[in-house]
Order: C-alpha cells, then sequence, then structure tokens
C-alpha cells in the first residue's frame, strides 16, 4: 500500500496526517481519496500538489507502486 | 567575509542578527526585508489576530538550496534569511532577510529575487486565526 502524508489544510480537511492506501496511479488516487474524504476534501485537493518519493506528479496517469510515499501538499504561504 | 545562513526556525527572529551575519568591510551595502504579521488578509473575512505556520521536513533543505541558487545568481553578495514557524502574533516576524555587497545594485536585486523565491517555493503553510474565534488556512 502506499503511503500518504496529508499536511496544513489538507490534514485538516482530511482529519488524518497519515493514509495508506492502493492505487495504480495519481488519478486512481485522486478518485480514492474523494471517496473516502468527502467533497470538502476534493475541492482542497484540487488545489493541492503531489509529491511522490519527492518528486513533484503533474500527471493523473503517473503510475504508483505500493512502496510510493505520497506528500499532498497545499499551496505554499509562507511570508 | 561574513558566512550567512539560510533556516527555517521556531525562534524568535532578530534583524539585527541577520545584518551582522552579512557585514564586512568589503560591504558597502545592506538590504534587509522584514515580512511581518498583519492583521488582515483577503483570505480572511474579519480582523487577523495570529496565525500558525507549518512547514515541511524538507523546507530547511529547501531554503537551502534557494539561498545557494541566489547566491550562484549574485556571486557578488552575502546573504542571510530566515523563516519563523509556529505561532506568531500580528507584528512577529515572519520572513528576514539581509544581503550585503560591495555595492547597492547587486543587494536589491539579490534580497528581491530571494525574498520572492522563498515565498513561492518554500513549503509553508499559515493558518490565520480571526477575531471572531474561526480560522482558515491562507490560499486554500
Amino acid at each position: 500500500m502506499a503511503t500518504l502524508r496529508f499536511f496544513a489544510g489538507a490534514a485538516e480537511a482530511a482529519q488524518t496526517e497519515t493514509a495508506t492506501l492502493n492505487a495504480g496511479t495519481i488519478g486512481e488516487l485522486r478518485t480514492e481519496l474523494g471517496e473516502r474524504y468527502g467533497n470538502e476534501f476534493v475541492r482542497v485537493l484540487g488545489l493541492c500538489s503531489l509529491l511522490v518519493n519527492g518528486a513533484r506528479a503533474t500527471d493523473d496517469a503517473v503510475a504508483l507502486s505500493p512502496t510510493d510515499a505520497i506528500d499532498v501538499l497545499p499551496p505554499f504561504a509562507g511570508g | 567575509m561574513g558566512a550567512g545562513f539560510a533556516q527555517v526556525t521556531q525562534s524568535l527572529l532578530d534583524v539585527g542578527e541577520h545584518v551582522t551575519a552579512v557585514s564586512d568591510a568589503t560591504h558597502g551595502a545592506v538590504v534587509t526585508f522584514i515580512g511581518q504579521v498583519r492583521d488582515h488578509d483577503p483570505d480572511a473575512a474579519g480582523r487577523v489576530t495570529g496565525l500558525d505556520y507549518s512547514a515541511h521536513p524538507d523546507a530547511g533543505r529547501i531554503i537551502g538550496e534557494i539561498a545557494d541558487r541566489v547566491r550562484a545568481q549574485h556571486p557578488l553578495v552575502v546573504l542571510a534569511v530566515s523563516h519563523r514557524i509556529g505561532h506568531l502574533d500580528v507584528g512577529d516576524l515572519a520572513l528576514v532577510a539581509a544581503v550585503a555587497s560591495a555595492h547597492r545594485g547587486d543587494a536589491f536585486a539579490a534580497c528581491e529575487s530571494l525574498v520572492e523565491t522563498v515565498k513561492a517555493e518554500v513549503p509553508i503553510w499559515k493558518k490565520q486565526y480571526e477575531v471572531d474565534g474561526s480560522h482558515s488556512w491562507v490560499g486554500l
């Protein structure tokens, strides 16, 4: 199972900071997370960037493996 | 030659510490930037009373890489930059930068590039509290 970390507003929307799930692609991951956490999370997720093992995944077709570590990052708001 | 630094920290920020870290006898110019917590924000309905900054575990490495890039683009400057995380009240310093060079042009240009890049690329998030007790996440 892939391991997820949610940060800041994404963790609040998911009501958890970590999760595990099975998904073959980024697109499947988005669908699965939406079903699990609901509409507000889907709205937030649409604004987030995803890191797969530290590299930004911008395409829903990106394949995932069970050992992947995925970070869900809301828009940065430093400064 | 001043050594400079780049960090994400829970500690209070001190502008003088940044200026000292970049200054030496060869520098005719030191440009500083202070980003401080204000009491209003476009993402807040009411008056902002304070905020929590949180960071990704890689934020410290990333601010260091940004500093390296700015130094590569402006090899004649010495820079120091800090972003504070944790709970901050209105008026607290969130982002401090100091950039020194022999002449002001390099220091102005490098300081602007440094601040803009830190704001755009360091994975830090802002949860702001409003006067009515509600909170909002900036950017969401």
